[in-house]
């Protein structure tokens, strides 16, 4: 099973643990207990600032390869940018995904998915064929001034027809926020974020398609257990289950994931 | 197994398999043999008592099934749905302060009477996270240090903090490992490896296992428990301090 949404213990959850190699043991030991076999990966640097400067994404990213090359290949790390500067972030891209081997794009909180800031970010997704995953939350208490919204994450989809968009959050965008991006077909969503939920993702795979749908557990600000389960309890077939934990992010991500 | 956070009836914001059938079969399907069953129904209603009807009926027609009435001490008849509660045999009565409506700091009067009854007092703190609760309906957490507060200034109750969050235990673990009438439910504790830290904490001997069905899965709720935690921290969590407390046959 690969799960499509992991932080490093590095940036969040108090956890006790030694360099590189400690958080590699805790993290990975944490998830094969629950079956996860790869894992994709965004550190959000160790202070998490919601809009990172140049050189916190690169310590960021570099503490992410660093991770890869210490698990074996078990983590697959994408590359963390901050929209508002757009230069900087697809630089890099460049250094993260076409020379480092990375796999995929991790935006988060610093703008909004729909601020034309995200463009050049997108159309360097496209010619380096990689999957952006989007945090995006709908949160009755208010979201942040640069927290996308799903419908934001749609605007950034039709912008984008040809970007491959992984929204993250099902549990967190809600049954409403399913629906702003039903229409976008190069939007996925992962199921992390939020509580388990009785009948969320049977309705993200009515609504969506299981073709969709990928599993992501937002660890270790949850538990990779409790989010399976989300996937392994729903009322839907064995065959669209398969494809929300492997199949699915399998098909958008690179080939030199090997998966 | 124990299931000691279950509920019944609908909620408002999204559809959830409530029916008593649905959500004892959904509980027992991972193993459960025993459920605290609870009335949604009464949660957003005027007189939160007229939903216990569906669950004493339960807990009458299915042995697996205890009822665990809902109590809203504001109401000008409370201590007659308490009374009901002893004649009926429910051990445990569940208060839900944010919905109702009232202050666990002003609770001290009717705890006294729920504990003259000798009825263990369920206090929830959460049934949804409030990001996630209808924008018209947003109801606040009760503050889960306030629970252990109560429990403290009633040692003759045995009074449970429902669904609080890990953080929320882990900071609380010295207080309640000092008060042997509090013990927490598991049903909202999330994080990567959250039971184990609460384990590592001292507190194996104080939770109590709920899924918080039908409103979470309960495969998730079972997840976090035999994942994470040694055989006999799972036991107690599972099973041996609920059916100490409910006085349950070994």
């Amino acid at each position: 099973m690969i799960d499509a949404h992991v932080h490093p213990l590095d940036n969040f959850g108090g956890f006790d643990f030694d360099g590189v190699a400690g958080d590699v043991d805790r993290l990975r030991g944490a998830a094969r207990r629950a079956g996860i076999t790869r894992a994709c990966l965004f550190s959000l640097h160790s202070t998490t600032p919601r809009d990172p400067t140049a050189d916190e994404f690169r310590a960021a990213n570099d503490y992410a390869l660093a991770m890869r090359d210490a698990s074996d290949g078990f983590f697959l790390p994408f590359c963390y940018v901050s929209p508002t500067t757009p230069e900087a972030a697809v630089a890099e891209i460049d250094r993260c995904v076409a020379g480092a081997g990375m796999v995929g794009i991790k935006l988060w909180v610093a703008q909004r998915a729909s601020d034309p800031r995200l463009d050049p970010i997108m159309e360097r997704s496209v010619d380096l064929g990689v999957p952006v995953l989007q945090h995006a939350w709908r949160k009755t208490t208010g979201n942040l001034s640069g927290e996308s919204t799903p419908a934001d994450v749609a605007d950034m989809g039709r912008r984008h027809p040809r970007a491959r968009i992984i929204m993250a959050h099902l549990n967190g965008c809600n049954p409403r926020g399913v629906e702003d991006v039903r229409a976008c077909d190069n939007v996925y969503v992962d199921t992390s974020g939020g509580d388990p939920e009785t009948g969320m993702v049977e309705l993200a795979v009515e609504r969506l398609g299981a073709h969709r749908v990928v599993y992501g557990s937002d660890a270790p600000i949850r538990h990779f257990g409790v989010t399976l389960a989300k996937v392994l309890g729903a009322r839907i077939s064995d065959a669209d289950k398969r494809r929300i934990l492997w199949d699915n992010l399998k098909s958008l991500l690179p080939e030199r994931a090997r998966l | 197994m124990i299931d000691t956070c279950v509920w019944t009836g609908h909620w408002g914001s999204f559809a959830i398999p409530g029916q008593v059938h649905e959500v004892v079969d959904s509980v027992t399907e991972v193993g459960v043999t025993v459920l605290l069953l609870s009335p949604l129904d009464g949660v957003w209603a005027h007189n939160a008592h007229r939903a216990n009807d569906i669950v004493y009926a339960a807990a009458t027609a299915d042995e697996r099934v205890l009822a665990a009435p809902v109590i809203d001490p504001t109401m000008a008849t409370w201590e007659d749905e308490i009374r009901r509660a002893v004649d009926e045999g429910a051990r445990v009565v569940r208060w839900l302060p944010s919905y109702c409506g009232f202050e666990l700091a002003a609770a001290d009067d009717w705890t006294r009477v729920t504990g003259a009854a000798s009825r263990i007092l369920w206090v929830q703190t959460r049934l949804e996270d409030p990001r996630r609760q209808h924008p018209r309906a947003v109801v606040p957490d009760t503050v889960a240090a306030e629970v252990v507060d109560l429990a403290r200034r009633h040692p003759q109750v045995t009074v449970v903090v429902g669904g609080a969050t890990w953080k929320n235990l882990l900071d609380l673990a010295p207080a309640i490992l000092g008060l042997p009438n509090c013990y927490a439910d598991t049903s909202q504790v999330d994080g990567m490896d959250s039971l184990l830290r609460l384990v590592d904490a001292g507190l194996a001997t104080r939770l109590l296992y709920g899924s918080h069905a039908p409103l979470f899965m309960p495969l998730a709720a079972m997840a976090r428990v035999i994942i994470d935690v040694d055989a006999d921290s799972a036991h107690l969590i599972l099973n041996q301090n609920a059916s100490q407390l409910l006085r349950l046959p070994q």
